[in-house]
């Protein structure tokens, strides 16, 4: 049903693009930037936020893992359920679903539980991965209280033909293969990436649980993956641009069973899914540009375990479409508006009926450099109706002001909102469990005060930026069993509030001297989070978010050898009221070589993951491997 | 240039100064004899059970004690849990192990494994007695250990989802709690050959069991809810109130408690002539009736909802535990046996049993 709606969909933007063409001038000159087509307008409008921008090297080293392992080495705080398990991040003092992510400009959140398993996100497959922090993202929709996620693909144009072939064998008898392939001209180009993996993922951890804690292996955690991502952009005139993106994923997981747990474990997880993007980008002239978005996001998850008779079939999807316009106004001022229909179904064993939800919106944001661009400003709104309702307007403002070329002062702040998930409203009443068509969205406010120093010349560069933030979360959506109530199932509740505030600092320097390249990045994250069950309840410390999070690397390039050294410090976190989780410091180690053969451009390297042997666990209960060991033969084709 | 890599520098080693403020909680060691074990379930999945020791008198919660001892934690949903012997043996149901520490001291001793969603334990002549519901679609079971080598010696098959068990005169009493699905009845297995002398019926799932000045055995069925294949609830299977002859095994009162109530959770008085019964999921009230002529009772001794209780058998006080939900602190409330407030404590997440070392 929702694929034929896509493909509907595709067949009228065709039409649409024979249409336009017919219509446009050979005589003009104007040419479209195709980068814009991959977010760039919504990036330049995030003025006065907080953004962390994962650099390529790290990209090309974790190229075979998933993006949940390489945020694990970052900036941002990440839970996850074991190796290859259900994985999420989570910003400032939020919980997951409070950060939205962002692929090619669509949110692809299951809109079932307002998650995204990040475990099932393969590196290779985004050419560019960015996080904001903070409740700044108006122009991205609703819901990104703490922060947002954004994965984009590269334009092709600018792009050299040819591909590259990359093996990996591992520890957990890990077995990977990704891929890439473009080809194409300036008018029109494709490309295609593949990720495919097995893996026993029988790591060796400590089982805290038993008494000496001894080594063991994982159980029962084998994981098959396998997804295809294309791109394809194409100059169908000079005013007129089409992009699409194609991307399928499929896991088929054994779930690792808790390790205090001494009893056989059978539940696995399937999950499908297809995320398509189309985009249909016309510039009359240098100053407009209208952007003409469809996309799905479509997924299924099945859940089985046979030991408890649990079996369920869970299906969504995400319907979009958006028009949105940018327009140079005002003096190098540039107004961006959208308007947008999203259509959100899904389908679970565990829901009366489908759930369904229509919401469209509709956005307006400003940006303005004033005093010849030494101060920047934006000031980006939001209205949205849901099923018919008009929810809060949301907001937020941003500036910038460079008193030098090396100093920035940022500000900005927000009002945010977050609407319930399907979960939330639909799930099914059972025994133990129901939804609450009650809720109301969550509320939340904050905004971040800093400064950026940055000194770039042709063989170094220093970038230091500091920022405190805020954030205010009211009406918080848990999930609570109330036993001294008659009424007392699992069910969601608008609790009262989540306030945290605290301090980023990030440091990224680099510096070449001949043939050597040196970088090192550092970022460091204070949290003070507290969490209000009722009104006038006593706070309690936020679960899972660290007071203390430091992320660093240091990356060597001398010719053909390259050397990175990734560490994560991630402070005593709460995992409940009154326990807490150790510290610990996670680093990985990766050396490599490249040289050629039969003319191509062949890298070996090798790496080594978790190098100080640190027992951690990131969700309590859930083992993390020790020390173990990849290795990665990559080939390069590109002419 | 520079003044950027001195701000850099600075800023790193605040950073580093940061990440290392904060020092470990001190450890203490106390002996755990002269006063009452809270068992704290946990949330289900979290593996956060945790147990709780007040001594008599005092005023002060001491939580999470197997912890600080032994620097980990105990497992996953601390269903049940048994003093013999000057030991403890745990029942962590989600875990499917039963962990044994000192009563006294509360350092572990030995993990036994190989359970599949254990619920009760008992021990009596050198044997550890656990109930299992097993996975689904199995039947429940009495796996049997011995005390001191703590080997698997017995597995005793009895009916759906065995629950509660009592060890007395040379028998072992199972309450079949329905599991999954239901069972209404009450097995009786010989200590000794390990064989199921008889089986009662009672009322719908009963879950635990205490004998009282009489010898004879009460049992509190908890009854179910009905549902519908929407999962609408439809209806109701009344939950009872069942005395049993110990030596006829033949039921003496049957009574119904409630069409719509579920209570789990039973105990005596210290002189074991009144019945206390109520708590659980969802119910509101702890109610009382007289050995000799026992009549449900319309208000409750204690009223409110508790997720579990326990007589101290010293004095009869009545220790009622408050899981206000599976994320924040429980609370203990201590009543007298009239049901007089006395005293009341923060404890672990979802307390739910109390033991009287």
């Amino acid at each position: 049903m929702h694929l034929k709606r896509v493909c509907s969909i595709v067949f009228l933007q065709l039409v649409l693009v024979g249409y336009l063409c017919a219509q446009m001038s050979l005589s003009d000159t104007i040419r479209m930037d195709e980068v814009k087509v991959y977010g760039n307008l919504r990036e330049s409008h995030s003025i006065g936020a907080t953004i962390y921008k994962m650099d390529s090297v790290k990209l090309k080293i974790f190229q075979n893992r998933s993006a949940a392992e390489l945020l694990a080495m970052g900036s941002v705080n990440l839970k996850s359920y074991g190796v290859g398990g259900l994985s999420s991040l989570t910003m400032r003092g939020g919980n997951s679903s409070q950060t939205i992510v962002v692929w090619n400009g669509v949110n692809i959140q299951n809109p079932m539980n307002g998650g995204a398993n990040l475990s099932l996100f393969p590196v290779n497959m985004f050419s560019s991965i960015r996080l904001q922090y903070g409740g700044s993202g108006t122009i991205y929709g609703s819901g990104a209280i703490s922060g947002i996620l954004i994965l984009n693909s590269n334009a092709l144009f600018s792009q050299p033909n040819g591909g590259e072939l990359s093996l990996s064998y591992g520890s957990g008898n890990t077995r990977s293969l990704s891929s890439q392939v473009k080809y194409g001209d300036k008018s029109r180009a494709i490309s295609v990436k593949v990720f495919g993996q097995l893996a026993d993922n029988d790591f060796e951890f400590r089982n805290i649980y038993k008494i000496g804690s001894p080594k063991e292996r994982i159980t029962h955690a084998e994981s098959k993956q396998l997804g295809i991502l294309t791109d394809v952009n194409m100059r169908l005139h000079e005013k007129l641009f089409w992009s699409f993106s194609g991307w399928g994923q499929l896991g088929d997981k054994n779930l690792q069973p808790i390790m205090s747990s001494t009893q056989p474990s059978y539940a696995n997880q399937v999950d499908r899914s297809l995320a398509l993007v189309s985009n249909l980008s016309f510039s009359p002239s240098k100053r407009i540009l209208f952007n003409l978005k469809n996309a799905a996001s479509l997924g299924a998850i099945d859940y089985s375990d046979k030991g408890v008779n649990i079996f369920t079939n869970n299906s969504y999807a995400s319907i979009l479409t958006e028009l949105e316009s940018k327009v140079e106004v005002l003096n190098n001022g540039e107004v961006s508006m959208g308007i947008n229909h999203t259509l959100e179904t899904a389908s679970s064993d565990d829901y009366v009926g489908s759930a369904k939800r229509n919401r469209v919106s509709g956005y307006a944001s400003l940006r303005k450099p004033l005093f010849r661009s030494r101060f920047l400003s934006v000031l980006s709104i939001r209205g949205e109706l849901v099923d018919g309702d008009f929810k809060p307007v949301i907001y937020s403002v941003g500036a910038e002001w460079l008193p030098t070329k090396k100093l920035i002062f940022k500000m900005n702040a927000s009002k945010n909102y977050r609407i319930p998930t399907l979960n939330d409203l639909y799930w099914a009443s059972t025994t133990y469990t129901e939804g609450n068509p009650n809720l109301e969205p969550e509320s939340g406010w904050g905004g971040d005060v800093g400064f950026q120093v940055k000194s770039i010349s042709s063989d170094r560069a220093i970038n230091v930026s500091n920022s405190l933030f805020y954030s205010n979360i009211e009406r918080w959506i848990v999930w609570l069993s109330i036993p001294t109530v008659s009424d007392s199932k699992w069910k969601p509740f608008n609790m009262s509030k989540g306030e945290s505030w605290g301090w980023e600092s990030q440091v990224d320097w680099s510096l070449r001297v001949n043939s050597l390249t040196i970088r090192v990045e550092g970022f460091y994250t204070f949290t003070h989070s507290v969490f209000s069950e009722q009104p006038g309840s006593r706070a309690q410390p936020m679960i899972y978010t660290p007071t203390h999070r430091f992320s660093g690397s240091l990356n060597l390039q001398y010719e053909k050898y390259g050397l990175g050294y990734y560490h994560g410090f991630t402070g005593k976190r709460y995992r409940d009221f009154q326990s807490q989780l150790p510290a610990f410091n996670l680093a990985n180690l990766f050396i490599s070589y490249k040289f050629n053969l039969l003319g191509k451009v062949v890298t070996a390297g090798l790496s080594v993951n978790n190098l100080w042997n640190q027992d951690y666990q990131l969700i309590a209960g859930y083992a993390m491997p020790l020390r173990s060991y990849m290795f990665t033969i990559n080939i390069d084709f590109t002419r | 240039m520079k003044k950027s890599v001195k701000l850099m520098m600075a800023m790193l080693v605040l950073a580093f100064a940061f990440a290392s403020c904060g020092g470990d909680d001190e450890t203490q060691y106390a002996e755990f004899e002269n006063g009452a074990i809270i068992l704290n379930e946990g949330a289900y999945g979290n593996s956060n059970a945790s147990i709780t020791f007040i001594g008599y008198g005092s005023d002060i919660a001491d939580n999470q004690i197997f912890y600080r001892i032994n620097g980990r934690e105990l497992g996953d949903v601390l269903q049940h849990a048994a003093i013999y012997n000057g030991k403890i043996y745990m029942v962590l149901n989600n875990s499917g192990k039963v962990e044994v520490a000192s009563s006294a001291t509360f350092i572990q001793l030995q993990t036994i494994t190989g359970l599949v969603n254990p619920r009760y334990v008992a021990a009596k002549d050198g044997k550890i007695y656990v109930t299992q519901w097993g996975s689904w679609g199995e039947q429940g079971t009495v796996e049997v250990f011995d005390a001191n080598s703590y080997s698997h010696t017995n597995t005793i098959k009895v009916g759906t989802g065995a629950e509660g068990l009592l060890c007395t005169d040379g028998k072992i009493w199972v309450a079949n709690g329905g599991g999954y699905g239901l069972d209404s009845t009450v097995m009786v297995v010989d200590a000794a050959t390990g064989a199921v002398s008889d089986t009662v019926t009672v009322g719908y799932n009963p879950k635990e069991l205490v004998e009282d000045a009489s010898g004879n055995i009460w049992v509190i069925c908890s009854g179910a809810d009905i549902y519908d294949d929407s999962w609408e609830v439809v209806g109701h299977l009344p939950s009872k109130l069942v005395m049993i002859d110990r030596q006829s095994r033949q039921v003496v009162h049957s009574l119904i408690i409630s069409n719509t109530s579920h209570p789990a959770h039973i105990d005596v008085s210290s002189g074991k002539e009144t019945v206390y019964f109520g708590g659980g999921f969802g119910v509101n009230g702890i109610f009382s009736v007289s050995i000799t002529q026992p009549v449900i009772p319309q208000t409750p001794v204690i009223d409110g909802f508790f997720y579990g209780f326990n007589i101290r058998p010293s004095n009869g006080d009545i220790y009622c535990m408050v899981a206000p939900n599976f994320t924040s602190a429980g609370e203990l409330k201590i009543y007298s046996s009239a049901g007089a407030a006395l005293k009341s404590y923060s404890v672990g997440i979802a307390p739910s049993t109390a033991l009287f070392n």
